[in-house]
């Protein structure tokens, strides 16, 4: 497929950055959870 | 109320004008900053005339912080709450006196700071009554919400950091407000800056009834 | 390409029983990345560039879901502030912790990638465009209420403070809204538009992202709540660990 198209440098890069930001945000809350759900009695985390 | 007000506002400013703690260093900082812009903003390409009410209005800001944290450091000594919690004092009396002591704090400083920049940047001053109404109404507005975030900030002895942060991006639209209608003023009354000053006061009110709303929270034991 | 699209968004992937998953968030989760993929298909590969816009309109695709939806959890942010002073329970003071958190990605993710779409349309990176102004100093308004809300304090205290602190939120943003608007009205090159004539192809991705976003901010909101609650709750139950939590976060930001 072929992808030429104007300023396909700064596009990519905004769906990278948007990629990045939610998908690392994401890992951050799911370690953090992970993590803390250790140390939290399963009555108080009545989603699991 | 009131008369809970008057006693806070005056226990304060008495203890301001014995220590000489705030205004003695809040002025000469707010001159410095003066000084300070003249330097970085070379005063013979006319920049610094342009400028003027921006600079000076970043100057109130930045020393009105001062005056904040400077009202709440003085409670900040151990059992100061408590025994005001004990007192039963009103905690909207206690929000409207610490607001008027700051206030004051605020005329005097710019009572300084406009013969600096009539002096340092050769300000003309121009339409004298907007420019009273701006200051009139600026003030009240950066004492009220001033005093807002710092009793936050004194309710969870974060110190000097925090208080800026918060109050600064609130802020935004009062300086933005008192600028351009300083900026009316000086001009001559070119721009809509009455309509800036009605922004200015119409945050002014609303800071006061945050503060009379919420006092009692913030000030209430956890 | 095949690049871009493998690593899109989240990835619940296998979850241990003890997490912030449940079998509901696991399904969004898988339908989240599949939604990705097809729409970074759709908006990077099989779009029309507009007529107008030309490819720029590929960034829209990203950008407008971003800032369309922020505003949600900024207003719950504010009204999770209200309830918990009204009720003063755990739930309402995660939910306004975490609203803020999931605001300020949003709102910052926002940022860049109009900075980006203005640097293609406008050849700039930042004008003091009345939106833009006012995106930035709402981002500060949530980066000081994030930091409020991270400082060591007494649970309950801070809970209090960041209530008050977070109802004020909303009002700021209307002030800083209508003032920054008011002031940039004044210059002749108030607000850029965002001169575009989506037709069939484009709208119908345009669709396909707005969908996905929504359902990506519900996962993150779910999680972020989730999260806020359980540090709530090791909080009150073991305030040592609590304590080393937040010097271990500190450490990993570079502290406050």
């Amino acid at each position: 497929m072929m992808l030429a198209y104007t300023d396909i440098g700064t596009i990519v890069f905004g769906w990278a950055v948007t990629v990045v930001g939610i998908g690392g945000y994401a890992l951050v809350l799911i370690r953090r959870g992970k993590r803390l759900s250790r140390v939290v009695a399963p009555e108080d985390r009545r989603w699991s | 109320m009131l008369a809970d007000a008057r006693l806070i506002a005056g226990k304060d400013l008495r203890i301001e004008l014995r220590s000489k703690v705030g205004l003695g260093q809040m002025v000469p900082f707010a001159v410095l900053l003066l000084v300070l812009f003249g330097l970085a903003l070379d005063p013979d390409r006319g920049v610094l005339t342009r400028a003027t009410p921006g600079l000076y209005w970043i100057a109130v800001l930045f020393s009105g912080l001062l005056a904040v944290q400077r009202a709440f450091a003085v409670e900040a000594a151990p059992g100061v709450t408590e025994a005001l919690r004990l007192s039963g004092i009103d905690p909207a009396g206690y929000f409207l006196g610490k607001f008027a002591a700051v206030a004051v704090q605020l005329v005097v400083l710019q009572l300084v700071l406009v013969a600096g920049v009539v002096v340092l940047y050769g300000a003309d001053l121009h339409g004298p009554l907007l420019l009273v109404a701006t200051a009139v109404a600026a003030t009240v507005a950066i004492a009220a919400a001033g005093t807002l975030y710092g009793v936050l900030a004194a309710g969870l002895r974060v110190r000097d950091t925090l208080v800026p942060l918060l109050l600064l991006p609130a802020l935004a639209p009062v300086l933005l407000g008192a600028t351009r209608a300083s900026e009316s003023a000086l001009d001559g009354g070119v721009g809509d800056g009455w309509g800036w000053c009605g922004l200015l006061a119409a945050f002014g009110v609303l800071y006061v009834g945050f503060g009379l709303l919420f006092f009692g929270t913030l000030l209430e034991e956890t | 390409m095949t690049t871009l699209t493998t690593t899109t968004t989240d990835a619940p992937g296998d979850v241990a029983p003890t997490s912030t998953g449940s079998r509901a968030t696991r399904i969004l989760g898988i339908v989240i990345l599949v939604g990705s993929v097809i729409g970074a298909y759709l908006g990077l590969v099989t779009s029309d560039p507009d007529v107008i816009q030309r490819d720029a309109v590929r960034l829209f695709y990203v950008h407008v879901p971003v800032v369309s939806l922020m505003y949600i959890p900024v207003t719950l942010c504010t009204v999770a502030s209200i309830m918990w002073l009204r009720k003063r329970s755990d739930g309402w003071d995660a939910l306004a912790s975490s609203s803020a958190e999931v605001a300020t990605v949003f709102v910052g993710l926002g940022l860049v990638s109009g900075a980006l779409w203005g640097e293609i349309t406008w050849g700039t990176y930042w004008t003091w465009d009345a939106r833009l102004t006012s995106t930035a100093l709402l981002f500060l308004l949530l980066v000081g209420y994030l930091a409020l809300r991270r400082y060591p304090a007494e649970p309950a205290a801070r809970a209090k403070v960041s209530a008050v602190v977070g109802i004020l939120l909303v009002p700021n943003a209307l002030l800083v809204h209508y003032s920054v608007s008011w002031w940039r009205s004044l210059h002749q090159d108030a607000t850029r538009g965002f001169d575009t004539s989506m037709d069939g192809n484009q709208l119908s991705t345009y669709a396909v992202a707005q969908g996905v976003f929504v359902l990506i901010l519900v996962w993150l909101s779910i999680h972020a709540f989730r999260n806020a609650w359980l540090a709530l709750q090791a909080e009150r139950g073991d305030l040592d660990i609590a304590i080393a939590e937040r010097m271990a976060d500190d450490d990993a930001t570079g502290g406050i």
